[in-house]
């Protein structure tokens, strides 16, 4: 796997349901070639830890604003619920696959 | 060898309550009798689960997984409550959305980096139907051997 990228996942408590994000994310990925490194946090972190890891996706349970930063932001309620977790899966490892600028 | 994922004592099933922060507090007072988590951790989870609700709406059934911050946190475990008639609590990441809770569990982690295998198979578990279905009908006891079955295998 020569191919690395950041993933920033959010949850309210940063604990429990970021970490079931974010190892369906790993794993995935990893299966498809890209090593995931993510960084688990609370939703109130997102703005200032996007500013400092520079993640190529951010994917929270809660709603949050765009940033202003270009960094795509997903819905990870699907990966709690079973429902549709393949679709965002498909999305997101898409989004963290293009070849962009990264700020 | 596997790490303590449940405890025996941590088990619940008919039990007569029909208050979501009622059953949060009784849960987690089990848990701090029992030494996993702080006395702190009963009000915290009934705070979070106010400010960050934990219900999800699988395809078959409402479950919760209550839990709170790490400071409150003695030992790792989880505790299962299984609700014959459910309890509403409000959706993760939707709290203007309702879910009819049948199982919930209730988290102690301390650190997740240590817990990323048991988080993982904890939600393939409530997400399949069929091994909640099963579980539901069982005693107390049998809950214990099967969810660890279910978790080890």
């Amino acid at each position: 796997m020569d191919i690395k990228r950041k993933a920033l996942v959010a949850c309210g408590c940063g604990v429990a349901s970021s970490t079931i994000v974010a190892k369906k994310v790993e794993d995935y990925c990893g299966e498809r070639g890209i090593k995931v490194e993510w960084r688990i946090c609370k939703v109130a972190e997102i703005p200032s830890l996007a500013e400092m890891i520079k993640p190529d996706v951010i994917v929270s349970i809660t709603a949050v604003e765009d940033l202003g930063n270009n960094i795509p932001i997903f819905d990870g309620k699907p990966f709690l619920t079973g429902i549709g977790a393949d679709k965002v899966l498909e999305k997101i490892y898409d989004a963290i696959k293009a070849d962009r600028e990264r700020f | 060898m596997h790490a303590k994922i449940f405890d025996p004592d941590l088990i619940f099933s008919d039990i007569d309550i029909k208050d979501k922060d009622q059953l949060l507090d009784f849960i987690a007072s089990k848990m701090y009798q029992l030494n996993y988590v702080k006395e702190s951790y009963i009000q915290a989870v009934v705070e979070r689960e106010k400010n960050f609700p934990t219900g999800i709406q699988t395809q078959q059934y409402g479950i919760a997984i209550p839990h709170t911050d790490i400071i409150h946190v003695n030992k790792p475990i989880v505790a299962v409550c299984i609700l014959s008639n459910p309890i509403i609590f409000k959706a993760m990441g939707m709290p203007e959305e309702e879910v009819p809770v049948k199982f919930v569990f209730m988290l102690s982690i301390d650190d997740p980096n240590n817990h990323i295998e048991l988080l993982s198979k904890l939600s393939i578990l409530f997400q399949d139907k069929n091994i909640m279905t099963e579980v539901s009908v069982l005693s107390r006891d049998k809950i214990f051997k099967s969810l660890n079955y279910y978790m080890n295998r």
